[in-house]
């Protein structure tokens, strides 16, 4: 024996903390806790985070609520806990000591499914809590073969052994059973991977937007365009919404691939991806035309968005070439003053960043003049915003979870049972018959032990002992 | 008709859970007095001194528990006749569907284990629960586009109940397991058998839980496109689930019992409740229950 090298030393106490229990619970608990701190202190909006100047206004707002504590809890991300560098460290460190904690286990689990000593440490027999004794006339090795017999009858796995005069058996139910820990872990585990997965080959558009009539291509390399027939949406007498519905139509590649029916909670799904019906507002149709009188733009422009601080939808067009772009703002809720008449629009000719020319509201059907091009209101419509997203990962979570949940159920309710059973002949020449149970989990429940020893007795005819008090259940 | 009907059978709950409480509590004082009435030569039923033993008191309690859970099954029935969906769209049916799983529960292990005595900390919160529901608006009104769903939200709203109902049984049998830890009350089961009362009601509570978080993912990629989104009740219950999974762990492979082993099912029967009610604090995408 050499004393180990100082690298190995510092492996083993890595190794020691990563699969030790109150890592594993330290770690728990700062989840715990940073959870109850994202689910009470209100979080930024997701959408926000990349878009920097919503990002200060909605600090400016919590500034109201938190004073000067707001830009320090902001640097710690207290704002976006969910998406923190803290949270994934922690989650990534639950993995890690998951990972390590199931490795670890494996070969104890495995040498405990398939190789479980027929003869255990003879202590075993000694725990008065786990253990009935019995006695019999018959020779141990015949006695060892009526067990045997029982036991086959209720679906035993046996196994015996001889030592001396003294007989062994081994009596194994459900002994799988046992790899239902493991796949609770590696369900867990694999519902992180399935995470990765969707994040590496997955991608995601939270607002998918199209104007009823119009098609839009989805991008992100699919090939995919969809146009949008018809959006209807229903209301209760109440007000409260009943249902919304967008007709479809997929085109892969140019070709059309197929129609369907969008709604909150049928999804359509195409190659992979998934078309949810998430928001839907105003958009208007305009017709711009540059001064020689050719038509630069004719669509639906969809109003999804929100200038900021204001309550007035928005949306925005680029003009080929060097013509600008075009901001279409919609009429607002009308609390504000210089808000746009119901029914109007107004447009902002924008040039290289510089606001060109605003002109008042622009009424349907009548064309005005903005900086050499004209612009005219055709007609009111509506938009859809759809949130698109393809996870190549989700089956593999789902699996994972299930797999998970089943290993629970197995561990919990379909626990192994195993019973050592040895029969030692006493110098009277009678057989001592001890019958012993593992059951680390539910030391009051004694695992079926009482049951068992009942049927065994009955079997034997079990002729009464030396009582330590403990051979009662043939008696009882 | 239904309404009325689901109205009346609430407050005949209601009525019946509080009696069943109160002759539960009177049970023990009967049975901590009896010492002292014997003293005084007053007769008492050498029932009433044996522990454990089941007495009159005690057996009409768990008659009326009995009484108000079928009550208050025939009241979640009513609604869901009366709105044609599962009785679990709104904070006030969720709060009457977590008191029946907590009056449910608390039967089948009151059955199995033979421990009534839970009834002292399980039935205060199903009432809790009840009280709570009738201060909030119970009309009936039609669901929302996300909600539209009768298969996830008769089977994720279940789920939840069950594991709630469980884990306010283990809550039960913690503060139980705390009272006794010296096993010197006598009208409460040894320590360790309230402590193990309280694993097998997480052992029913945690995978529940799972489905409960499972489905829920699957009903939230289906509506809103995305199985995770960090919504405050969603995360909740996460944490809640973790920190059973923590005391799982305690238990089996640290054999932590009596004590840290129940004030850690006092912890998780926080985060449950937290669970129940966060949505309500912090809003988010489970705003309606």
């Amino acid at each position: 024996m050499t004393a180990p090298t100082w690298p190995a030393t510092v492996v083993r106490h890595l190794w020691r903390g990563l699969i030790s229990l109150k890592l594993a619970l330290a770690i728990i608990l700062a989840l715990a806790i940073l959870t109850v701190a994202g689910t009470s202190i209100e979080q930024m909006p997701p959408s926000l985070a990349s878009n920097h100047i919503a990002r200060v206004q909605w600090l400016a707002s919590a500034h109201e609520r938190y004073g000067p504590l707001t830009s320090f809890m902001d640097r710690l991300s207290l704002f976006d806990i969910f998406h923190s560098f803290a949270l994934r460290l922690l989650l990534a460190l639950l993995a890690v000591s998951l990972a390590a904690c199931t490795i670890h286990r494996w070969p104890r689990v495995w040498s405990s499914v398939f190789h479980t000593p027929v003869r255990p440490d003879d202590a075993l027999f000694e725990d008065s809590r786990h253990v009935v004794l019995l006695t019999t006339s018959l020779p141990p090795v015949a006695t060892i073969e009526q067990i045997n017999r029982q036991f086959s009858a209720m679906r035993f796995r046996v196994r015996t052994a001889n030592e001396e005069a003294t007989a062994f058996m081994l009596g194994e139910r459900r002994r799988f059973s046992q790899l239902g820990t493991l796949a609770v872990h590696a369900g867990l585990l694999l519902v992180l991977a399935g995470v990765l997965v969707g994040r590496i080959w997955g991608f995601q558009n939270p607002a998918f937007i199209i104007s009823e009539g119009d098609s839009s291509q989805l991008g992100l390399g699919t090939g995919i365009a969809v146009r949008l027939n018809q959006f209807s949406d229903q209301y209760y007498p109440d007000g409260r919404p009943r249902d919304f519905q967008s007709n479809v139509t997929v085109f892969d590649n140019g070709r059309e691939a197929g129609v369907g029916t969008i709604r909150v909670n049928t999804p359509l799904r195409y190659k992979g991806v998934a078309f949810h019906q998430s928001f839907w507002g105003e958009s208007a149709i305009v017709s711009i035309a540059d001064p020689g009188g050719i038509t630069v733009f004719q669509g639906s422009v969809p109003l999804a968005w929100h200038e900021p601080g204001s309550e007035s939808p928005l949306g925005s067009v680029q003009l080929p070439g060097d013509l600008g772009t075009v901001s279409v703002i919609g009429p607002g809720s009308g609390t504000e003053p210089a808000s746009v008449p119901a029914g109007e629009i107004r447009i902002e000719l924008y040039r290289n960043g510089q606001l060109v020319d605003a002109p008042s509201s622009l009424a349907q059907g009548q064309p005005a003049e903005v900086a050499g091009l004209t612009f005219t209101f055709l007609r009111e419509s509506r938009y859809v915003g759809f949130k698109v997203v393809k996870d190549p990962g989700m089956l593999i979570v789902w699996i994972a979870a299930g797999l998970m949940i089943l290993g629970l159920v197995v561990a919990f309710f379909l626990p192994p049972q195993r019973f050592w059973v040895r029969c030692a002949p006493r110098l009277d020449g009678i057989t001592e018959v001890r019958i012993a149970v593992q059951s680390r989990r539910h030391p009051s429940l004694n695992g079926g032990l009482t049951g068992i020893s009942k049927t065994v007795a009955i079997a034997l005819g079990d002729i009464g002992s030396s009582g330590d008090g403990r051979n009662g259940s043939a008696h009882a | 008709m239904p309404e009325q009907l689901s109205q009346f059978s609430l407050t005949v709950a209601l009525a019946t859970l509080t009696i069943s409480l109160g002759l539960y509590v009177l049970n023990i004082a009967g049975i901590r007095l009896a010492p002292a009435l014997m003293r005084l030569s007053v007769p008492v039923s050498p029932q009433l001194v044996a522990s454990g033993s089941l007495t009159t008191a005690e057996r009409y309690a768990t008659l009326l528990a009995t009484n108000s859970f079928l009550f208050l099954s025939a009241a979640l029935v009513a609604r869901a006749v009366a709105s044609h969906h599962a009785p679990f769209a709104s904070m006030f049916e969720f709060s009457l569907a977590f008191s029946w799983g907590a009056v449910a529960l608390f039967l089948c292990f009151a059955w199995r284990y033979q421990a009534r005595i839970l009834a002292l900390f399980v039935l205060p919160v199903a009432l809790g629960l009840l009280v709570y529901a009738s201060t909030l608006p119970g009309d009936l009104k039609p669901l929302v586009p996300a909600l539209q769903n009768d298969l996830l939200l008769s089977v994720h709203v279940a789920c939840a109940v069950i594991a709630y109902g469980a884990f306010t049984v283990a809550f039960a049998a913690g503060v139980l397991c705390l009272l006794q830890y010296r096993d010197n009350v006598n009208w409460l089961p040894p320590h360790l058998k309230l402590d193990d009362i309280g694993y097998r009601a997480v052992m029913v509570g945690f995978p529940v839980l799972a489905l409960t978080i499972l489905l829920g993912s699957v009903w939230a990629e289906t509506a809103w496109g995305t199985y995770w989104s960090w919504d405050p009740k969603e995360t909740a219950s996460l944490a809640t689930w973790l920190i059973y999974g923590g005391y799982l762990h305690a238990r089996v492979m640290r054999g932590w019992r009596g004590q840290r082993s129940a004030l850690l099912l006092i912890g998780g029967f926080a985060a449950t409740l937290f669970t129940y009610y966060g949505n309500l604090f912090f809003g988010g995408m489970h705003g309606y229950a």
